[in-house]
């Protein structure tokens, strides 16, 4: 961990550029993400991403005696042959992207972004898993409460995630003092 | 029950709660309130556009939909791909073309709705702060005008695939784009990006600029006393 007393420390900025900084490289973080998400050479990886995703919940339900087979980005039950699909925006990418654009605009050493990617990506995903599982079982019991907790509830909630999420890696990178070091540079 | 120490938990544990109070309530109570003034506040712009005084309107249809009656300008409807849209046949005088019927499923204006409740559960769930209502109103003002800013960005998306205005690749790509992020990011992330813009109590919490910006070294040649080492397992964010 670099020292901050061996680090010259040029004028320090104030909260108001710190945040203005922030913003324009969130911002600009943001639009290059989803650029990335919607151009049409990462279609085949997301798709590939999704299946994926959808074979570890198949494994999970059937880990803890449930039926389920993944049949693409299908999830089916193969009793009474319910199936949902996890869809190109149901995938967690769109809420890894907000916490990828926070994470990158904050000003921290390039090992805590990299920590804070992978760690906040995980929790993210594991998070998503519960909520495409919760949604399979909720949707064969009843449909409307599925189109409520899969529109409405499931997504708020994901985002309330992502928001503690960042704000957790943002607290222990001021508690190990590399945001001091980072706005010196 | 104890208070949990730390702030985010606590905070994810009181937004998770506040949120499914809230989404309840706008469900069963505000959402058609928010709807009937949406449809209103829709109808009034539709009227202000050129042409509007004829040719606009909004109703409903039995089964929720939405059926907007949009005014074309008539430089827009000159134009071969609206006359084509239309059915003119080449060589036929051209179609009189005022105003296109656009038929929105319920759930999408709904959507556009969602982030009250999210916003008002991320307010409510953050430390007390001095002139929280206003704060309060204040982003839920921005999240009306967002809403209705959504639903004429949508509505002119789907006129345009209807009517194939857009001609050249890069510019129907970025209307795709454009749609996919009206639809599926912006009410979602307009929350959580105005709540902690608004709430400074919150963002402070979470950005501490002034706490990262406090030096944190002591001096090399004083040692650390028993009292000033850090201390291991203690929670740190409690004054």
């Amino acid at each position: 961990m670099p020292d901050a007393n061996l680090t010259p420390s040029p004028a320090p900025q104030g909260p108001q550029m710190r945040m203005g900084r922030f913003v324009l490289l969130f911002g600009v973080s943001l639009a290059v993400l989803f650029g990335l998400l919607l151009a049409p050479p990462t279609e085949p990886a997301v798709i590939r991403f999704t299946r994926g995703l959808v074979t570890v919940s198949a494994a999970l339900i059937r880990f803890f005696g449930g039926h389920a087979v993944a049949i693409g980005d299908l999830l089916e039950n193969p009793v009474n042959h319910f199936a949902i699909q996890m869809a190109y925006g149901c995938n967690g990418a769109h809420v890894t992207i907000l916490l990828w654009a926070a994470v990158l605009a904050f000003p921290a050493s390039w090992m805590q972004k990299a920590k804070g990617l992978a760690a906040g990506t995980a929790a993210i995903h594991a998070v998503n898993l519960i909520r495409f599982i919760s949604l399979f079982y909720v949707g064969q019991y009843n449909r409307a409460w599925f189109d409520f907790a899969h529109l409405y509830l499931w997504e708020s909630l994901m985002m309330l995630d992502t928001l503690v999420i960042f704000w957790t890696w943002a607290y222990f990178v001021r508690k190990s003092g590399s945001t001091v070091h980072a706005n010196a540079r | 029950m104890p208070t949990p120490a730390s702030p985010q938990l606590r905070f994810l544990l009181r937004g998770s709660s506040l949120l499914l109070v809230l989404l309840a309530l706008w469900w069963w109570v505000l959402l058609s309130p928010m709807l009937a003034g949406m449809r209103l506040s829709t109808g009034a712009l539709l009227w202000l556009l050129p042409g509007g005084r004829s040719a606009s309107g909004v109703t409903v249809e039995p089964n929720g939909d939405w059926v907007l009656r949009v005014p074309i300008p008539e430089s827009v409807a000159k134009q071969d791909a609206v006359q084509r849209a239309y059915g003119r046949a080449p060589g036929t005088p051209r179609a009189l073309v005022r105003s296109f019927k656009l038929g929105i499923a319920d759930r999408i204006p709904t959507f556009f709705t969602l982030g009250f409740p999210l916003f008002w559960a991320l307010m409510l769930a953050a430390p007390r702060m001095p002139r929280l209502w206003r704060a309060v109103a204040g982003g839920t003002v921005l999240l009306a005008v967002l809403a209705q800013i959504s639903l004429l960005l949508y509505t002119a998306y789907s006129i345009e695939t209807t009517l194939r205005l857009a001609t050249s690749a890069l510019a129907v790509t970025l209307w795709s784009a454009a749609e996919y992020l009206n639809v599926n990011v912006v009410p979602y992330v307009a929350p959580i990006v105005i709540a902690p813009w608004l709430h400074t109590g919150l963002r402070a919490q979470i950005f501490s600029w002034n706490a990262a910006s406090a030096p944190v070294a002591a001096p090399e040649s004083a040692p650390l006393g028993e009292a000033d080492k850090p201390r291991r397992g203690r929670y740190r964010g409690r004054k």
